[in-house]
């Protein structure tokens, strides 16, 4: 069926083509033309078929025309889909540079998110987790930690109460619950406890009657000061980084013997000196000390060669430092341009 | 407290610099803060409570001998006793003085100040009053015993130490009347109270200029009486503080010595024999403390010498023998009652950064943990998942509680102001705030959630129950919003066997019961209570979900059930429901009579167009499942002809038109 004279249609057949190619609307149209030419049985197909039938003297030609012509058809073909493509793919045409849509997000308190990562390192070493009452008795706050009554050291914590005989009280720490888990679980033990606290501190940028504390109790056989120190340099470079510098110095809590106060090189300044650590270079962050032999007893720990180190920290101190807060007030002020930007 | 170092200076022997005793007062945990003023530097420390001893020149010196190598320099007392005239001294409340000690000194002439005592009076923080009386205040400063100087014409026949007779009344130095009750001490003489004993002088017995004869007085108070005397007349003096933390009997009669002579020495005058009520002799503290204890205890190496040389500088007597040394604490120290006092010292003076860190060797043992706070946490995510943020409020409050007036409301006795003089009932007035407060900040809508304690009082002390308090503003439709307060429900394993609908004084309320008790509850708030924190033009929900038993038994389980093997089938219902009919009693209806359905979805309610008064339309989705065989169309509409005749014939429930 093919022979010289569709040879000679080959003009015919490029003009046709061409002419079909520029009334493509779509990429199905243009598939089918295509087929319609460059497919197996295509035109193109059967008349390259062809060419082995015409003479030797007329073979060359024909080849280089129909090569030609099918280059010529391609390159046509190749940009029409170009074009067809384009058409089909709007965001071509959409102006990356605006921002997107921020999804709303809810967010939970930067107390929160505070406490469970300080949950979280102490969980890495196998500390559980307790809680205790907000609303305290005389003893669980104050004796059970080796304050009797009139005891001058009860003046560090100024108490709200909640009674004329000062019976019940809200908890001006968390460590209360020292006594109060020794009470109920026998050693070996290792415990944190968070929670609210209450004192009757007038509001200020560095204070606030009510505030919230992580306290930290292990008790067992043999141990030591040096493995309180060993544990809490662990906890402030896994919560600070691993380049905060820990400092301990003597304190004195009446529950515990020896007590330590233990700062932190300063994380706004290295320890150089800014107005956050009052140009002393260090951030007092935790109270600690070994549990006093008094607290044992009155908790009911009667064992010998039973020893424990205990601390406390308020959180909104550590939340302060880690996200650059400058007012204590901020946490309980529960404005949403706050809140959100912890989400 | 503060010195100056040139004053502390003269009271030191031994070499010692400025950079030495900073930094040694910063290793004791003293937080020296050094100031310098003109050519003196004064040092403000902080005196721990239980360190009355270190509220005193030689407390402060003494402290300082084991680490710096200097020693206190204390003064030589050349006491002529050149009268014999004494005062009859009479203790009628032993439990409240231990000791009590003086000398008459006849003849003295009493003037203002000048020198050297002037200088060192003023830098240690005194007003000059004048000399006799500076000098008690300068050997207070010196050896931290408070003194009294009265005029002793003024004084009649004796002195008596002894409880104040209720409604007793005394002038005190001061210029203020106080009253007086069984609480407090009183140095009196035969007839009149003539000092507050431990907290200040009076002003019938006053030494001023006029002043010939004095009588001066050093005593050992019970530190407690003194506490409860200046607590109950709401006095804090330098000598009342000092008290408070407890003196020693061997200061009594040094520090009476070293004043009378200087006295003498500046004053003129002649000073006659002690007197004394109580017992001078002091019992003698001794604490066992093995070598090995103290490294056991602190996880470091002490040398015994080391221990033996610093316990002897702070005027310990140590006797060691067998790795056991006995350690005779002097009066003075009373914080040192415990091996593991001693043990605190020797850690101080070797330096806490010297003690190496060494992680504790703990057997594995599974952690204990109570479980309320990681179920609490987990519901707080779930919140957020919902899109809620979360707030935290004080839980302090300013006006008794409206939600559950049946309550007894919990007041502070000692609030800081009336802002903050109740404990919460609810957490819903905290919510109602945070939303106010928001508002006046241009926020347009929110939705809260706080997880916290609201408390109750019962008979014969408190309770406390962990609740969550859900809130939005312009946020969630009443149904949308009732949709996720009974989702937490549910999800928090409370089964919900009724709700009941109430008008109370601040909106309606729908309880969720379970078993009858309160589960949660839901609050559409009337505009006059929204009015009261001007947010009366916004769309606000609020309520409140119980979380006592969901501490204690946590999330249900989820319990698996295989997909199905055939396949459910939807078909959706406009309903028009009368408002009179409880919608769970048509769930329960359908549910009872029709097996196949499986789920009754509800995802419209409107009301307005095309709904007659007194009726709501409401969209259902209803889920028909075979689990044997796939259900026919003829099937559907069976079922669903049966569901809609008896919505009908029970409740007047039409299809919508």
């Amino acid at each position: 069926m093919c022979d010289e004279k569709s040879l000679e249609n080959l003009e015919k057949v490029v003009e046709g083509a061409v002419k079909e190619l520029e009334e493509m609307k779509d990429s199905s149209e243009l598939e089918q033309w295509r087929i319609k030419y460059f497919g197996r049985k295509g035109i193109f197909a059967s008349i390259t078929s062809s060419i082995p039938r015409l003479s030797s003297e007329l073979r060359p030609a024909a080849g280089t025309k129909i090569n030609s012509a099918k280059k010529q058809l391609t390159r046509m073909f190749e940009e029409k889909l170009n074009i067809l493509q384009k058409k089909k793919s709007p965001e071509v045409d959409v102006n990356f540079t605006i921002p997107g849509i921020v999804p709303e997000r809810a967010s939970l308190h930067p107390i929160t998110l505070v406490s469970r990562e300080i949950v979280a390192i102490f969980q890495k070493l196998g500390f559980g987790i307790h809680t205790g009452p907000e609303i305290e008795t005389d003893f669980y706050n104050f004796e059970a930690l080796n304050m009797p009554e009139d005891h001058p050291a009860r003046d560090m914590w100024d108490t709200f109460y909640l009674d004329e005989k000062k019976r019940f009280l809200l908890r001006t720490h968390t460590s209360p619950v020292q006594v109060r888990v020794m009470q109920k679980i026998s050693p070996p033990l290792r415990i944190i406890a968070i929670g609210k606290t209450f004192r009757r501190d007038a509001f200020d940028a560095s204070h606030s009657p009510v505030f919230h504390q992580v306290e930290g109790l292990m008790v067992d056989t043999g141990i030591t000061f040096s493995n309180l120190k060993a544990v809490l340099v662990f906890f402030l470079k896994e919560l600070f980084g691993s380049g905060v510098r820990v400092r301990f110095l003597p304190s004195y809590f009446p529950f515990t013997e020896p007590s330590a106060e233990i700062s932190i090189s300063c994380v706004i300044c290295d320890g150089k000196g800014c107005q956050t650590c009052g140009n002393a270079g260090w951030l007092e962050i935790l109270g600690a000390g070994m549990v006093h032999p008094e607290v044992f007893r009155k908790s009911g720990v009667e064992c010998k060669n039973i020893t424990g180190f205990a601390f406390g920290a308020g959180i909104e101190r550590i939340a302060m430092l880690k996200y650059g807060i400058d007012d204590i007030r901020q946490f309980y002020l529960n404005d949403m341009r706050f809140l959100r930007q912890f989400g | 407290m503060r010195y100056s170092l040139k004053i502390l200076g003269q009271y030191i022997s031994g070499k010692w610099s400025e950079d030495k005793i900073e930094h040694w007062l910063r290793i004791l945990g003293l937080n020296p803060l050094l100031v310098k003023e003109g050519d003196d530097v004064f040092i403000e420390l902080e005196i721990p409570s239980n360190r009355g001893d270190l509220l005193s020149a030689f407390g402060i010196v003494r402290a300082l001998a084991p680490c710096t190598g200097i020693e206190p320099g204390y003064p030589e007392i050349d006491l002529q006793q050149r009268s014999s005239r004494t005062m009859l001294v009479e203790i009628t409340s032993p439990e409240d003085c231990f000791l009590y000690a003086g000398r008459v000194i006849e003849s003295v002439s009493v003037e203002p100040s000048s020198g050297w005592l002037k200088e060192r009076v003023l830098c240690a923080g005194f007003r000059s009053v004048n000399n006799v009386v500076d000098i008690t205040n300068l050997v207070f400063w010196e050896y931290g015993q408070p003194l009294h100087a009265f005029d002793l014409d003024r004084l009649e026949e004796k002195i008596v130490v002894r409880r104040a007779e209720d409604g007793e009344e005394i002038t005190t130095l001061d210029g203020t009347k106080r009253h007086l009750n069984r609480d407090v001490l009183v140095i009196s003489d035969s007839e009149k109270p003539v000092a507050i004993a431990g907290i200040m002088g009076g002003l019938n017995s006053e030494v001023g200029y006029h002043t010939k004869n004095i009588f001066i007085e050093s005593a050992f108070f019970n530190p407690v009486r003194i506490r409860r005397g200046s607590k109950y007349l709401g006095m804090a003096t330098d000598a009342s503080a000092r008290f408070e933390k407890g003196t020693a009997r061997s200061l009594v009669v040094s520090a009476l010595d070293r004043c009378c002579a200087l006295i003498n020495q500046l004053c003129g005058g002649n000073t006659g024999p002690v007197c004394v009520a109580g017992s001078l002799s002091s019992e003698k503290r001794v604490i066992y403390l093995s070598i090995e204890k103290i490294s056991e205890y602190l996880g470091c190496e002490i040398p015994e010498d080391f221990a033996v040389n610093t316990l002897k500088k702070l005027g310990c007597s140590v006797e060691s023998g067998h790795n056991m040394l006995k350690i005779t604490v002097p009066d003075i120290r009373n914080d040192l009652e415990l091996d593991v006092d001693v043990i605190e010292e020797m850690a101080k003076y070797w330096g806490y950064d010297k003690i190496p860190e060494s992680m504790p060797v703990a057997s594995v043992s599974p952690s204990v943990s109570a479980r309320e706070y990681s179920r609490l946490e987990a519901l707080k995510d779930i919140f957020v998942q919902l899109g809620f943020n979360e707030v935290i409020n004080l839980g302090l409050g300013c006006e008794p509680e409206f939600l559950y007036p049946e309550d007894e409301n919990i007041e502070i006795v000692n609030p800081l102001s009336r802002n903050y003089a109740f404990l919460r009932r609810s957490m819903m007035s905290g919510l109602l705030q945070n939303i106010q407060e928001n508002y006046n900040r241009k926020i347009q809508s929110l939705s809260i959630f706080e997880i916290g304690n609201i408390y109750r009082k019962t008979g014969s002390g408190f309770t406390e129950e962990p609740t969550a308090g859900i809130a939005v503003m312009n946020k969630y439709s009443l149904y949308s919003f009732k949709g996720i307060v009974e989702y937490i429900l549910k999800k928090i394993g409370s089964s919900i066997n009724s709700q009941r609908m109430s008008k109370q004084k601040n909106g309606v309320v729908i309880e969720f019961l379970q078993n009858n008790k309160r589960a949660g509850i839901l609050l559409l708030p009337r505009s006059d209570l929204l009015k009261k924190y001007g947010i009366e033009d916004q769309e606000i929900l609020l309520a409140e979900v119980m979380l006592k038993d969901f501490v204690e038994t946590g999330f249900p389980e989820t319990v698996y059930k295989a997909p199905s093997r055939t396949m459910p089938v939807k078909r959706d219902l406009s309903l028009v429901v009368p408002n009179s009919v409880n919608w769970e009693k048509v769930e329960e209806m359908l549910f009872n009579n029709i097996p196949m359905l499986e789920k009754i979805e509800i995802f419209d309610i409107y009301r307005g167009k095309n709904i007659p008064e007194k009726f709501t339309g409401i969209a259902v989705s209803l889920t028909f499942h075979n689990p044997d065989s796939n259900l026919t169309k003829q099937d559907i509409e069976k079922i669903v002809g049966n569901v809609l005749e008896m919505m009908q014939k029970n409740f007047s429930i039409i299809l919508r038109q």
